[in-house]
């Protein structure tokens, strides 16, 4: 084991092609123990590539990757001792029962995690269904075999990606609160995701990557927060009146909420305290005043679509050139044409 | 040995291992068959004369037909898919994220199916000897020198034929794995060795290409015959156990090489 102050994952200027396509472009990441981070990322932008090289599944063509201090493609046996996940779709034995395959990754790993099947399997809800073959599994199955598989090793790193895709909302439900338990008991966990909503119910962090590029690398709170003009949602008795008071203060932007009674307005802080003094003047009753915070998803398609403003004051952030965008446009057009 | 165990056990469960193992005992139910409903044998062939008199014959003979397609086929059925059904079904990714090296992991592999592979011949024999003995009982064989062997001691010349037999077979495993690893493709690296096969048979009949015959995979099918002769002729058997190790060396050293550089993106 790594000394404890070595971070789970420690990624620099990392890099891999696929021919002339640039998969991913020199990034650097870093995930100290403990946190609970969201890889944030649309199809194709580098998400998988840079957790099967976490993972020791691809080559680094530059740059450095390190799990707990230790390189996973020179070294992956030491590297993972104390990782677990799966990268895209688990994947298992098809013609051996779920608890066959359990059975075969305790093997390998040498044999302490057999005690723990049971317990995994009841864990993930596979409990009755174990005897099966996994050909006969339904794709939520194969996932909860993954996170079983996952938690067969008790591990300290945990990488998932995309792990309730393809998922019904029930499904999706109990696998998210799996995570989420994951995550409370202190493990790392890695989340590669593009639902923003998962990662805004179970990280504190996010990294979102952008056609091979991280472009922000940052809090959660730090995301929907940035760049977004305060935003609160009035509900009153007297909307009518309320809006008209509303327009009569500078730099205040009034909108129909979506109930009744309800005024979304935006503008800077010292604009909403008058708009309060103004509404008290004038009698207006005030039935709530919430702070409204800018959603995930509203900030991610933000960063998305005007990424190089908001670029310049993240983290990892460097404006993407005009050159590197091409390329790795490619390199997404490469990555998602993969099975 | 739990990574070789569970390749075993992986082997066990899949239906391309029980078809090999039918592909081994079914033709000496078909011969056993053929000879109880006419009269006479197969008189052109080493042993085609004595099927009639003693079981020991029949798997001599099918080693003598089963060189030309049929066991290199029942190898190369496990042995080229052996790495590449691990990236058709995105498999590797899931045991190499184990506490298991790439090293580990593919020699695992060689040995399952080597182990595979003399299972098959053991199994082979076997039941050429049980099916042999009931069509034609068990008594003492003439050899190829002409003298008459015991049945004890025919019986471990038999064994001993399968084991040289074996050599060649395996240099056709080693191809299977090398193009089950470089292809990543099952039915191509399993026609691929069969097609191996066929190519060194056709080299071995134009008299043209003399000179390269005795170092031939296929070639040294014949060298149990050596067994078989009055004293025992080591001389084919030695001469089968380079040639081969030529063969086979190179095919496992690119396969492993391949293997455990190789990007696994499945």
């Amino acid at each position: 084991m790594s000394a404890s102050g070595t971070p789970a994952i420690e990624v620099r200027g990392l890099t891999k092609r696929f021919g002339q396509l640039v998969a991913v472009d020199a990034i650097d990441l870093v995930v100290n123990r403990g946190d609970v981070i969201g890889f944030l990322g649309p199809n194709g932008a580098g998400k998988t590539t840079t957790i099967r090289m976490l993972l020791g599944l691809i080559r680094a063509d530059a740059g450095t990757a390190r799990v707990f201090g230790q390189d996973p493609w020179r070294d992956p046996v030491e590297a993972l001792r104390s990782v677990a996940g799966f990268v895209e779709a688990p994947t298992f034995y098809d013609y051996l029962t779920g608890r066959m395959n359990l059975e075969l990754l305790a093997g390998l790993d040498g044999g302490e995690g057999r005690t723990r099947i049971d317990g995994v399997l009841d864990t993930v809800g596979l409990i009755g269904r174990e005897g099966d073959r996994v050909r006969g599994y339904s794709h939520g199955m194969k996932q909860r075999l993954g996170v079983a598989a996952t938690l067969l090793r008790d591990p300290d790193l945990v990488i998932l990606d995309e792990p309730t895709t393809g998922l019904d909302p029930p499904a999706m439900r109990d696998m998210r609160a799996l995570v989420r338990r994951l995550a409370d008991t202190g493990r790392t966990v890695l989340l590669s995701s593009h639902q923003m909503n998962e990662v805004e119910e179970i990280c504190s962090r996010v990294a979102i990557i952008r056609n091979g590029a991280i472009v922000f690398d940052g809090g959660l709170a730090e995301l929907t927060e940035r760049g977004a003009r305060p935003t609160v949602l009035l509900s009153t008795g007297e909307p009518h009146r309320a809006t008209v008071v509303a327009g009569d203060i500078d730099g205040l932007e009034a909108k129909s909420g979506d109930g009744p009674g309800e005024l979304l307005l935006s503008g800077e802080q010292l604009a909403l305290d008058r708009l309060t003094v103004a509404l008290g003047r004038e009698g207006i009753p005030i039935r709530a005043f919430v702070p409204e915070r800018m959603s995930l998803e509203r900030a991610f398609f933000r960063l998305l679509d005007d990424g190089a403003s908001l670029d310049s004051a993240a983290t990892a952030a460097s404006a993407a050139t005009p050159e590197r965008s091409a390329k790795a446009n490619d390199a997404d057009e490469h990555e998602g044409a993969r099975p | 040995m739990t990574t070789y165990l569970w390749e075993l056990r992986k082997l066990r469960h899949q239906k391309r291992t029980m078809l090999g193992l039918f592909g081994v005992i079914a033709p000496s139910v078909i011969f056993g068959i053929d000879l109880a409903a006419r009269s006479g044998t197969p008189n052109d062939i080493a042993f085609g004369p004595a099927l009639r008199q003693t079981g020991l014959a029949f798997p001599l003979v099918l080693l003598f037909f089963g060189a030309f397609w049929l066991f290199p086929l029942v190898t190369s059925l496990v042995a080229g898919d052996i790495v590449a059904s691990e990236y058709q079904r995105g498999t590797l990714k899931t045991i190499l994220t184990r506490s298991v090296g790439r090293s580990r992991v593919f020699w695992s592999k060689v040995l399952a199916t080597l182990t595979y592979t003399v299972l098959a011949m053991i199994v082979m024999t076997i039941a050429a000897v049980i099916v042999g003995s009931i069509v034609s009982g068990l008594s003492p064989i003439t050899d190829l020198s002409g003298k008459p062997v015991g049945v004890g001691r025919g019986l471990l010349l038999v064994f001993g034929a399968t084991t040289v037999y074996l050599i060649p077979l395996l240099a056709i495993a080693a191809f299977g794995i090398y193009l089950s690893t470089a292809t990543r493709t099952s039915a191509a690296a399993v026609v691929g060795a069969l097609m191996l096969t066929f190519l060194l048979r056709l080299i071995e009949i134009l008299p043209g290409l003399h000179g390269v015959h005795p170092y031939l995979i296929t070639t040294q099918f014949d060298a149990w015959m050596g067994l078989l002769r009055n004293p025992i002729d080591w001389a084919p058997i030695g001469h089968a156990a380079w040639v081969c190790a030529l063969w086979i060396l190179p095919f496992l050293a690119a396969s492993w090489w391949t293997f455990k550089h190789r990007d696994v993106t499945a």
